[in-house]
């Protein structure tokens, strides 16, 4: 049997190596494509670093093999004269391969047990004052969510009631007791890698921890854009908590905005642009944070606005599956104490109340870990 | 009668007269093409319908994809002629519950009625009888049957898309509760049932035909045809008759199930006071929607394999074929493949591990997912090892194979990412998956199905394919598909969630719409594409070059009889004497036309004795 040529092994090798070595240059290894984590809880950070780990793997192994191919193509194509090297395989060569991606493997997949213990199933202890704990009743297609009030306790008449709009201090533990009144829903917030489908008839959690502030940057019209800041950074900012009006207006991938008159076939790029403008009739006393203290500083003095992340539908809920999202409004203690203090019944109550107090009284306890 | 074991067939010499074996071809219309037992012309059956499901399934992802690219506007020409009508609006856009009708349906089609059917109704009918040897499948009448019940479970589907309400609107995987309250969606109720009799019935065509080709292969195998010389082709289509067998029946009492819960008012799958509005439409209750989904996907990762294993099979022969040389470690691609049906079955709940599952069976499930990774690296691996050192002749049969391994590849690779249960949470339920799974059933699979009808199109119609147009067909196809779906990888890793009809509602997603533009016009290319191949594919049959014997210089035992195949295949059952894949096996002798061995050719098996 005719031996691998010397020049053969010497090319594939020094093209491996190229190869690779322009792979560590060039591969995007800043991930850009990811949403910014802004999940302080132990596993947040896990869950990206996890990722990095298989893609380096994953990007060798892929080179790999993709470069073998290609090599293949090249060096053994047909030629006249050409013959191939008549041979069954090597039991060696299988064992070889098939030992090392073995061994890869498994530690992968022990590599993920802590991170997913940490998510799914350490829970932090609902007893636990510091831990918000938040009712989720999902329903076609909305988001109801109800806090204990002060008693610390569900379904007594201090419980505050929204929809669709999910408050949070910030770096606080916060628990989410999710069902769903009536198909399977996903709670889904890509900014914290948080996902949880939501079940009718039984009853499931998830829990995060938020480091960062959602504010906009409304410095110049032109150029708002929604930015992530530290409570650091938001000390140091002055933002309208009210007051102001989110909108969008479609524009060309140039920022030019669109005429929905003239501009149809460009209309149709989808090119969006967000901007908060100043309520005519802003109310000099509404709240604006000052280096992160409530004070009745009027809105217009404000370089940036309070904003949210989204919070979206991720398992396919019926026709209005993709309009499904809510709010999560990330704020400073003060502020959430303020904004539990003003919250008024609702709709959302009602269906707390009738249905799920109703029927599913046993959501309500909580189970501390201390007993 | 053909079902009667070709044993001792082996003790007769070549020249035994076989004619008392042979029955007369059928004359009427009706028993050549509609009523037929012939398994090529079932074969053919199967492949004309699919082929229309796969324009259909294509032209509703082509629905989709200018949904995706431009949210609510008119769908050119066809929105004018439509407003009003099936998915679209009165202005001619596609409605939201249009737009989930079109995703589910565009599913269901590709996997249900496009990808099976033609890996197994096609390949499977075609190739297995020719592969062991026999005169047609073990039992004849049961295999029209098949077809038979295929058919109308496809009539049944298409009929869904014309009902009120229209067709079914809650995924391939039809979760319940969406699937199982009638009220909960436009579709949910007659689409649902409609599209859970179709299921119901395709489950059963499939079991039969797994039944059939399972005995045919274990029983009817000519002599000489050992487990250890059995095209690769044919052992993928024994595996996945395992799997048929075995796991179709687990979707047939599922779909039969929920069909109790929507007709009959059971509540297997409903628990109780589940509320519409304001309304309890289940009082009693007493079910669980995760039950459906384990039951769903002990059916359904397995039939992940059935859309996968043969196209390993096929891309397995044609490398060898092409590459003259060996297949790299025979019994290793036999064992992977084994080794993927024994873990096929202990990996569905990797689907599961945001469903509410207890997240404790998540890494269990983890575990054996990632070790199903190794049986197909190990495969990736030997392809590989078949091609090193060879002398590859790039037919375009070859270029499909190639595409096949190296598209494969990255479906694989990206699987892994949502193996990794905390990785998954992130990745779930968006475009990664999205992408992950077009890899490996577009890419990995139709680029197979491409080769393997490209392949024995000789000894299906008797002529051959245009070349030219093949290749051109293959590289806008090559270039098109990475287009459309590596940018899906991008979308997931964004968050951007599957079966959401507009993107643009959500601020995150914004940034990333002109990468649904350009996703959405690398699919109009690579639809259109399809076109060229459809052409050639019709055109060839009339007017196509006349095929010889053997066109491919291939060892394979269908390549020793007629293009096309005749009506009894094989005038003598053939004996074999050595494996499909020994090529370039003689020492001297390095003109082209003599680097292959037959394996009917009577003569030494260069593998004894060789390692």
């Amino acid at each position: 049997m005719k031996k691998n040529s010397k020049s053969t092994i010497v090319s594939f090798t020094a093209l491996m190596a190229v190869v690779i070595l322009l792979v560590l240059k060039f591969v995007p290894w800043d991930f850009g494509w990811f949403p910014e984590n802004v999940n302080s809880a132990n596993y947040g950070e896990e869950v990206d670093r996890l990722y990095r780990t298989i893609f380096i793997v994953v990007t060798l192994a892929f080179f790999l093999t993709e470069i073998t191919l290609l090599f293949c193509c090249v060096f053994f194509s047909n030629r006249p004269g050409r013959k191939a090297v008549y041979s069954h395989g090597s039991t060696k060569a299988e064992i070889f391969w098939s030992v090392i991606p073995g061994v890869i493997l498994i530690w992968l997949a022990l590599t993920q047990n802590k991170a997913w213990q940490q998510a799914k199933i350490d829970f932090p202890d609902e007893g636990d004052p510091n831990v918000v704990v938040v009712q989720v009743f999902a329903e076609q297609f909305q988001w109801n969510f109800r806090y204990p009030g002060p008693d610390h306790k569900f379904a007594t008449e201090d419980d505050v009631v929204s929809a669709n709009q999910l408050y949070v201090p910030i770096n606080r533990d916060v628990l989410l007791k999710m069902s769903s009144k009536d198909v399977i829903h996903s709670f889904s917030l890509p900014h914290a890698r948080v996902k949880q489908d939501v079940v009718p008839g039984m009853m499931t959690k998830v829990w995060f921890s938020i480091k960062k502030h959602a504010v906009y940057d409304i410095g110049d019209l032109e150029k708002q854009k929604i930015k992530f800041v530290t409570p650091q950074e938001f000390a140091g900012m002055k933002v309208a908590w009210g007051g102001y009006t989110f909108g969008e207006v479609k524009i060309d991938q140039h920022g030019k905005v669109l005429d929905e008159e003239r501009d149809k076939t460009e209309l149709w790029k989808g090119y969006k642009r967000y901007f908060y403008t100043l309520n005519e009739n802003a109310a000099e006393t509404e709240p604006t944070i000052l280096n992160g203290q409530l004070s009745a500083l009027p809105p217009a003095q404000a370089n940036h606005v309070m904003h949210y992340f989204d919070i979206a539908c991720a398992e396919l809920c019926g026709l209005g599956h993709y309009k499904m999202k809510a709010q999560l409004h990330v704020v400073t203690q003060e502020m959430y104490d303020k904004w539990l203090s003003v919250q008024k019944p609702s709709m959302a109550a009602e269906k707390f109340k009738n249905i799920w107090d109703e029927y599913f009284p046993q959501y309500n306890t909580v189970r501390s870990k201390a007993h | 009668m053909s079902a009667e074991s070709h044993a001792e067939d082996a003790h007769h010499d070549d020249h035994h007269d076989h004619d008392d074996h042979i029955h007369p071809a059928p004359t009427t219309f009706f028993r050549k093409y509609v009523w037929t037992y012939d398994h090529k012309t079932i074969g053919k059956q199967y492949l004309f319908t699919a082929l229309f499901f796969l324009l259909v399934a294509g032209f509703m992802a082509m629905l989709i994809r200018w949904q995706m690219a431009y949210p609510g506007e008119p769908v050119p020409v066809l929105g004018k002629l439509m407003a009003g009508k099936f998915v679209f609006s009165d202005q001619g856009s596609i409605k939201p519950e249009g737009f989930i009708q079109l995703t589910t349906m565009h599913g269901s089609l590709m996997i249900f009625f496009t990808i099976i059917p033609i890996l197994v109704g096609v390949f499977g009918n075609f190739l297995i009888p020719l592969h062991v040897g026999a005169r047609d499948v073990a039992f004849p009448v049961l295999n029209a049957l098949s077809y038979w019940l295929y058919l109308p479970a496809g009539i049944i589907i298409v009929s869904s898309l014309f009902v009120e309400g229209g067709p079914a609107p809650a995924g391939w995987t039809s979760y319940p509760t969406l699937s199982d309250l009638g009220a909960s969606t436009p579709g949910a109720h007659m689409g649902q049932i409609l599209w859970l009799i179709a299921v119901f019935l395709l489950g059963f065509s499939s079991i039969v035909g797994g039944l059939n080709f399972l005995v045919t292969i274990v029983k009817l195998r000519a002599p000489g045809l050992t487990w250890g010389r059995l095209p690769l082709v044919t052992w993928a289509q024994t595996v996945t008759a395992v799997f048929q067998v075995l796991a179709t029946p687990v979707l047939a009492s599922a779909t039969c199930i929920l069909l109790f819960d929507k007709l009959l008012g059971t509540t297997f799958f409903l628990p109780a006071n589940v509320h519409l509005g304001n309304e309890n439409v289940t009082p009693t209750g007493g079910g669980a929607p995760i039950l459906w989904q384990h039951i769903f996907w002990f059916y359904s990762h397995p039939a992940v394999y059935i859309l996968i294993l043969p196209g390993m099979g096929i891309a397995s022969d044609l490398l060898s074929t092409f590459a003259r040389k060996p297949i790299f470690g025979y019994k290793a691609m036999v064992m992977s493949m084994v080794a993927i049906m024994g873990l096929g079955f202990i990996v569905w709940g990797h689907h599961m591990f945001i469903s509410g599952m207890n997240p404790v069976l998540s890494k269990a499930f983890m575990l054996t997912t990632m070790l199903i990774a190794l049986p197909s690296a190990v495969k990736v691996f030997n392809w590989l090892g078949t091609i090193w050192n060879a002398n590859i002749r790039f037919a375009p049969p070859m270029l499909h194979a190639l595409t096949f391994v190296s598209m494969f590849i990255i479906g694989g690779l990206s699987g892994i990412f949502m193996a990794a249960t905390p990785v998954d949470i992130h990745i779930h339920d968006t475009y990664y998956v999205v992408a992950h799974f077009h890899y490996v059933v577009f890419g990995g699979t139709l680029f197979a199905i491409f080769g393997g009808l490209i392949f024995w199109y000789p000894k299906m119609f008797g002529k051959m394919m245009n070349p030219f147009l093949n290749k051109i067909h293959w590289a806008i196809t090559f270039v098109a598909f990475n287009c459309v779906f590596f940018p899906m990888h991008l979308l997931g890793e964004g968050g951007h969630m599957r079966r959401i009809a507009t993107p643009t509602e959500y601020e995150f997603l914004q940034d990333m719409q002109y990468m649904n533009v350009f996703i959405s016009w690398s699919a109009f290319i690579l639809g259109a594409a399809q076109l060229i191949f459809i052409f050639n594919y019709f055109y060839s049959m009339f007017w196509g070059r006349r095929a010889e014997e053997n066109p491919w210089e291939s060892n394979s035992i269908e390549f020793s009889i007629p293009s096309p195949i005749p009506y009894y295949n094989y005038e003598t059952i053939p004996t074999v004497y050595r494996g499909p894949y020994e090529y370039s096996s003689k020492e001297e002798g390095v003109e082209d036309k003599d680097d292959y061995a037959p394996m009917t050719e009577p003569g030494d098996d260069p593998a004894e004795g060789h390692h």
